[in-house]
């Protein structure tokens, strides 16, 4: 039996071992071990784990089919990739337009919002205005919200809340990526305008409604009931207004 | 946006192996890898305009690791169970034993902790793979995992006590 004092102990060892601890920590836990035979076993097995996984354990190559396939891919991608983008950007109008190449040089976020926030505040307006592609708007089409939960359930194996938000009406949903995550996304309109609401699951606090804007998308997020929400859509009123509407 | 294909090609390509590397240890089956992999690189190519980070490889190990859970959910109820169930079985983990040499030789058989590798669930074992064969940070495997730091460290920590307990065990046998 070598299970040191407390799992708590182990962690911290094998935290050592890592390069995680700083020096501080780092010598407080030399001092402990140099008097303490299992802890200094304990530290001796994780050392011969480390050793035997490295030297016998594959890091697998990716085989060269698979580079070529993808050297094709990437080669047919390029080009209409391009060209659809351009297409998008006539029809898009003033403000997209805009919204757009100010995406392209940099995001224009509210110095208010902490770092992560700003990050993912980038992403959900770049996922916006790529939404804003013909075509690009809706995985699936809907207005009836336990069909669209019961559809992001079988897609992201998370149901997220979907409502009837009184004044705003629900178009729809798709899947998109925000901080390398696939996200449920809802899709609403008003008055011929669209608001998209990003969600996924969120352990934190709840937190009340923030409004900020990246890339000339307004942006409200908020988190509640193990959710985080990020609404989004064209002026900070109507995007504030949905988040108060949906919170209601 | 950025000229997005070529920037992938300097920034996201040259992580293909890490990106084959985890699949194949998530899914645990060559054929599966490659289509798991390559799934994760064309969703990257097709994401990387909105990619702002600093971090490419996090960020495509992220992917990748999505669509190995995705392929695996299709799996479980497939006739074959694979270890994804076993978490229980792992709560009752074995102590580890006192005699540190046994693991050296455990190491002599590869196949061996390859297997004990492939028992652990896969919520432990992208942990242990991210940090020993990709030699990762806890916040990168944090942020890859999607789960707080503590999280990463205590499964790391059952992942280890594991597999030192099992090199124990076989080491008496």
């Amino acid at each position: 039996m070598n299970v040191p004092h407390s799992e708590a102990m182990g962690v911290l060892i094998q935290a050592d071992l890592d390069g995680e601890l700083d020096a501080v920590q780092s010598a407080d836990l030399a001092l402990h071990m140099a008097g303490c035979a299992e802890c200094q076993a304990l530290a001796g097995q994780l050392r011969g784990l480390r050793t035997a996984v490295r030297s016998t354990l594959p890091r697998y190559q990716a085989p060269e089919a698979l580079r070529r396939s993808l050297a094709a891919s990437m080669a047919a991608a390029e080009k209409p990739a391009r060209r659809r983008f351009r297409l998008t950007w006539a029809p898009a109008g003033g403000f997209l337009a805009g919204a757009a190449l100010a995406t392209a040089v940099a995001l224009a976020v509210l110095p208010i919002a902490p770092p992560e926030a700003s990050r993912l505040a980038g992403e959900v307006a770049a996922a916006t205005l790529r939404a804003s592609e013909p075509g690009h708007l809706l995985d699936r089409p809907g207005k009836e919200p336990a069909a669209l939960a019961a559809w992001f359930q079988a897609e992201l194996g998370f149901a997220p809340p979907v409502r009837a938000v009184p004044g705003f009406t629900l178009a729809g949903g798709r899947l998109d990526y925000v901080h390398a995550r696939r996200t449920a996304v809802l899709v609403y309109r008003r008055d011929g305008r669209t608001v998209t609401l990003y969600l996924w699951p969120e352990e934190h606090a709840p937190t009340p409604p923030v409004s900020l804007a990246a890339a000339g998308i307004a942006l409200s997020y908020w988190r509640a009931d193990g959710v985080e929400f990020w609404a989004a859509g064209a002026t900070p009123e109507e995007v504030r207004a949905f988040a108060h509407a949906w919170r209601a | 946006m950025r000229a997005a294909p070529s920037s992938f090609a300097a920034q996201v390509l040259p992580h293909l192996d890490a990106a084959y590397n985890l699949a194949r240890w998530l899914v645990r089956d060559a054929t599966a890898a490659e289509d798991v992999a390559q799934t994760a690189m064309l969703r990257a190519l097709k994401s990387f305009s909105t990619f702002r980070g600093e971090n490419p490889r996090a960020w495509l190990l992220a992917i990748v690791r999505n669509a190995a859970y995705t392929w695996m959910e299709g799996r479980r109820r497939d006739p074959e169970p694979l270890a994804d169930d076993a978490d229980e079985r792992h709560l009752a983990m074995p102590d580890p034993g006192p005699d540190p040499e046994a693991l050296l030789r455990a190491a002599e058989e590869r196949a061996h902790l390859g297997r004990l590798l492939a028992a652990l669930p896969p919520e432990l074992r992208e942990c242990l793979v991210l940090r020993e064969l990709e030699e990762l940070s806890y916040q990168e495997i944090a942020g890859i995992t999607a789960v707080p730091l503590g999280t990463v460290m205590s499964r790391l920590w059952r992942a280890r006590r594991f597999l030192v307990g099992q090199a124990e065990r076989s080491d008496v046998r």
